[in-house]
């Protein structure tokens, strides 16, 4: 090795994109944990005003007439084909669960007609998609991102942020990032298929099987109905 | 997904702009170890606003140049601009004229042992003209030519090569065989 390359090499040890990288997704990380705990602290010092509203309410009932049992309605519709119970996660005990993948994504340049969505149905708004494959490696020891591992569309708003994702597969469980715990969770059915629906924040999440087909959606920014209308044009 | 999504999203951008905002940052800064904190700035406030709106139908890489900017100036006081200014400013003419350094030394002729070379970058590093780190980055690692660098850095090829030539010998005089900073 010259001079030049060994200075080359002490230069790019220490100013290396590859750690600056890593540097700024732990960053990330710890930014995303930070905006967690301070959401779970906001909700904390919350619940302390929300009792003085609650009591201040309930005296203000009890002097006029007595205090109505169904004050906490759950979140539950009720149609013939429909039950859908909403686990909302801000309220559960383990909350968001992470989850590292290791995976490849790429893009889908002609959106090619996908059969298992024929039909689904997403609010006009939404005029923004993309497609992409989610690749994975083998095996651990595995260089190549060679096993597909599922499809994704994404529906998206560039203007208000809303968006719908829907991934699937036949053969494997769409993989994601985070993981809603389950504990306490209940069941909605749709059309006689059984699904847990979680929501935080402004997102719903839900993972289902319909005739053999694993779908995984997550949607941030829309609403109850506009999601119930989308899973029964999935669940059919 | 959504997270995952903008993380691949903000993954390509990273791989098609990082090596340009690079040099940019080298090149603006005042200090080229503050370098890697800019970078991060930069990415971190592109991370942050990937979150908020949609960034397809813009120029990426003009884009990131102007959040960086923001952070270089936020980055430095007054204070610290005034200092590093009057340290390191240099009249190229003056050069010139007191330059009597041979522009012919190659660094390969330097004999310095293998493992000092990070020593050497940090000796480069810790000049007070800054220009020098600079001009070595451009020169060394990215293997720019010293027109090119010129251009870049609006000084004169004069004042580029002295840097050069004057810093090899720099580096002889201290990391050669009989060098105050030889490891023997």
């Amino acid at each position: 090795m010259t001079n030049k390359e060994k200075l080359k090499k002490a230069i790019e040890q220490d100013i290396n994109p590859k750690d600056c990288y890593k540097e700024i997704i732990n960053k990330i990380e710890r930014e995303e944990k930070m905006k967690k705990k301070n959401n779970n602290l906001w909700k904390w010092s919350f619940v302390p005003i929300c009792l003085v509203t609650i009591i201040s309410g309930v005296l203000l009932i009890n002097n006029s007439k007595e205090l109505n049992p169904n004050i906490n309605i759950p979140n539950i519709e009720t149609k013939d084909n429909v039950s859908l119970y909403i686990n909302d996660i801000s309220k559960m005990t383990q909350g968001v669960l992470r989850s590292d993948t290791d995976v490849k994504i790429t893009n889908i340049e002609n959106i090619s007609y996908f059969k298992e969505i024929a039909g689904i149905k997403i609010p006009s708004d939404l005029d923004n998609k993309e497609a992409h494959e989610i690749y994975v490696k083998p095996d651990k020891d595995s260089q190549e991102y060679n096993v597909l591992q599922s499809y994704v569309v994404n529906y998206s708003n560039t203007e208000n942020n809303r968006n719908i994702i829907v991934s699937f597969s036949k053969d494997n469980k769409p993989i994601r990032d985070y993981y809603f715990s389950e504990e306490g969770s209940k069941m909605s059915k749709i059309n006689n298929i059984e699904l847990k629906i979680f929501k935080y924040d402004e997102l719903y999440f839900t993972e289902f099987n319909y005739e053999g087909i694993n779908f995984d959606i997550e949607t941030s920014k829309i609403t109850e109905q506009e999601l119930t209308d989308l899973l029964l044009s999935i669940i059919k | 997904m959504t997270s995952q999504y903008n993380l691949y999203k903000f993954n390509g951008i990273y791989d098609k702009t990082h090596l340009d905002l690079l040099k940019y940052v080298v090149i603006k800064c005042h200090n080229i170890n503050d370098t890697n904190d800019i970078m991060q700035e930069t990415y971190l406030e592109l991370w942050n606003i990937l979150n908020k709106r949609d960034l397809s139908n813009i120029n990426i890489k003009s884009y990131l140049i102007g959040i960086a900017n923001n952070k270089i100036k936020k980055h430095y006081t007054l204070l610290q601009k005034l200092k590093t200014i009057s340290l390191s400013q240099t009249n190229d003419k003056e050069i010139e004229l007191i330059d009597t350094i041979e522009d012919k030394m190659n660094i390969n002729d330097i004999i310095i042992k293998e493992d000092n070379w990070n020593t050497v970058w940090k000796y480069i590093k810790s000049k007070k003209n800054q220009d020098i780190p600079k001009v070595f980055y451009l020169y060394y690692k990215l293997e720019l030519s010293i027109k090119e660098i010129s251009k870049e850095l609006k000084k004169s090829e004069s004042y580029i090569k002295h840097l050069i030539y004057r810093t090899l010998h720099e580096l002889q005089d201290n990391f050669g065989n009989e060098g105050k900073y030889n490891d023997k």
